[in-house]
């Protein structure tokens, strides 16, 4: 039985759709900060070293596992992971998979309606910001604004104060992402991806091109040039090479921007054709994501901010994390390229909108295959639920807030720790449950490309070893801190339930799938080889 | 910019770019799926 029998189109559709969710905000905002903070050009050596060992395969075992799961008539993370985990408790284990694009999903639309403000706004004139006024206070105009939009100055003020600017923009973004996902896969995610992700590498170009070609707009200041801002984000210092610090930071550089142990990319291969290839789909997803990144991402944000803002000015901005760069400086960046700003300004922003927004639908569509496969929901009403779902856990977001406590506490327990959990649980599946043997020849059914052989003990020792060491190394780091901040506020403690209630109602609905797929005679916990699958199952697998 | 952070930026850019056009190439230009069934005989094919 197959309650969800939609397919991709093409198979350059699949891998634009999964670029698409892997390319983010964080390819133009973030990488670039991390570069310039460890090591310039030297970060490169681990950012390479964690795409090959760490990100490419455990993309490749992804996408293995969607495409077998979607073969035997499943498509969301708690189903897939059982039939790897040989079980229940692969299920139970898979919840995570399901809970993660859906939580994050919460505060990402958010963050997406604000390109879309921000867009709007350059589009009909910039954020008022006064050239002729000093830097200082250029930053201080284009901080203002960012507070009064985003609603950092107290809880509940995009609702209930003067201006709903915020809140239209979040309708928009919400109902055009629920829009798309109502459209299935094919009519509504492959074909919207299929011209977004062009005219998001178009977008780029002209940005890139502009900002290439600045030159050193104020001879007085000879340090403010292309060259020299270029210089901030390349220029190497090796001597970061020895800190575990550059090493942890490329590589979860490397595990977020790819968007493995998401849940995203088993769902998307899920919907692939059985005889599909995913060698070479998962290596040209992961590839033109690494476009964006590092061919974009790291030549345009940095060197815009030096040529106008200095060395000086862009290390401050850098400071502020990726948020304060993309939505504080760069519009005063923007104010600074002259009549032109407010278009470059409005591409930026629309390039940083299909961005977000190719990302986000990645994020609705496991929880809506999850929901009718676990309760039988017919796809409009499953999408009916997930506006439920959408506008309480949104709406949440929306009301609190104050300083961003109640969004970022979201993005570090579901969008970051959990996110490594549930990398782990999957490679570990792959390559030692289900078995590398296995899953080598699964991988390569229907393939392009053979993986060289040696990738085999990479996704065996090499992946889950590393995973395992960075994972560790960001929770001596940051646990004890995002600790103490749950236990100090309010909006925190609230997030943090918010999740467990989501664990907990999704374990409810895996158990209530369980008696609808058995009822239903498929084959959840993979008794029975599938094409391309030679091996016989081992004995006592059928438990669960 | 010094002359490692040319090589670095140069030779970042040539395997990202270099990457992604290989794979494009590759996915334009391979058979249809129907045609490509088996995997290698010594992977089990």
């Amino acid at each position: 039985m197959d309650a969800d029998r939609e397919q991709w189109g093409t198979r350059l559709g699949v891998i634009l759709a999964v670029s698409g969710s892997a390319v983010g905000l964080g390819n133009f905002l973030r990488f670039p900060g991390q570069a310039a903070q460890n090591g310039g050009g030297a970060f490169l050596i681990p950012y390479f070293c964690a795409l090959l060992l760490l990100g490419i395969p455990i993309g490749w075992a992804e996408w293995t596992m969607g495409r077998y799961g979607g073969k035997k008539g499943f498509h969301s993370g708690p189903s897939i992971m059982g039939l790897f985990g040989r079980g229940s408790l692969g299920r139970y284990l898979g919840v995570l998979s399901a809970v993660i694009p859906l939580a994050v999903s919460f505060y990402y639309v958010f963050i997406e309606a604000w390109t879309v403000g921000y867009f709007l706004k350059f589009v009909t004139g910039g954020l008022g910001i006064d050239r002729a006024a000093p830097v200082a206070a250029q930053t201080a105009t284009s901080a203002a604004f960012y507070t009064a939009f985003t609603g950092a100055s107290r809880d509940g003020v995009l609702l209930t104060g003067d201006s709903h600017f915020t809140l239209l923009c979040w309708v928009i973004t919400f109902g055009l992402n629920l829009w798309l996902i109502y459209r299935g896969i094919s009519k509504g995610i492959e074909k919207f991806c299929s011209w977004a992700m062009p005219a998001m590498a178009v977008c780029a170009l002209v940005v890139l091109v502009r900002v290439l070609t600045l030159g050193t707009p104020d001879p007085s200041h000879p340090e403010q040039s292309v060259l020299h801002g270029l210089g901030y984000m390349w220029n190497p210092d090796f001597s970061k090479l020895g800190s575990f610090q550059t090493w942890l930071a490329a590589a979860g550089q490397i595990f977020f921007t790819l968007g493995v142990g998401f849940g995203v990319i088993v769902n998307y291969a899920s919907y692939m054709k059985p005889k599909d290839d995913v060698v070479l789909s998962a290596l040209t997803a992961s590839a033109t994501n690494e476009l964006f990144e590092v061919g974009f991402g790291g030549m345009i944000t940095l060197t815009a901010s030096v040529v106008f803002l200095g060395l000086s000015g862009t290390a401050a901005a850098v400071a502020t994390g990726s948020f304060g760069l993309g939505f504080n400086t760069l519009p005063v960046v923007f104010a600074h390229m002259g009549p032109l700003g407010n278009l470059v300004g409005a591409t930026w922003f629309f390039m940083l909108f299909l961005a977000a927004i190719t990302s986000s639908i990645s994020m609705y569509q496991p929880a809506a295959a999850f929901l009718k496969e676990a309760t039988g929901a017919s796809h409009g009403r499953a999408v009916t639920i997930l506006v439920g779902l959408g506008v309480i856990g949104s709406g949440l977001t929306l009301w609190f807030t104050r300083d961003g406590v109640f969004w970022s506490t979201l993005d570090f327990w579901v969008g970051t720790f959990l996110i490594f959990v549930c990398a782990t649980i999957m490679i570990v599946l792959f390559g030692w449950v289900f078995g590398i043997e296995r899953g080598w020849r699964e991988a390569h059914f229907g393939s392009i490309l053979r993986i060289p052989p040696l990738f085999k003990f990479v996704m065996k020792w090499v992946a889950p070893a590393y995973l395992l060491v960075v994972f560790a190394g960001f929770c001596i780091q940051n646990l004890p801190g995002a600790v103490q901040q749950v236990l100090g506020s309010w909006a925190a403690k609230l997030a943090v339930g918010l999740i467990v209630v989501m664990i907990a109602g999704m374990t409810l609905a895996v158990q209530r799938g369980e008696k609808r797929w058995r009822a239903a005679g498929q084959d959840l916990d993979d008794a029975v080889p599938s094409d391309g699958d030679p091996a016989p199952a081992p004995a006592g697998r059928a438990g669960g | 910019m010094t002359t490692g952070g040319w090589v670095l930026m140069l030779v970042s850019l040539a395997v990202v770019w270099g990457l992604t056009f290989w794979c494009f190439y590759r996915v334009l230009t391979a058979p249809p799926e129907d045609q490509v069934v088996k995997p290698p005989s010594d992977l089990g094919g």
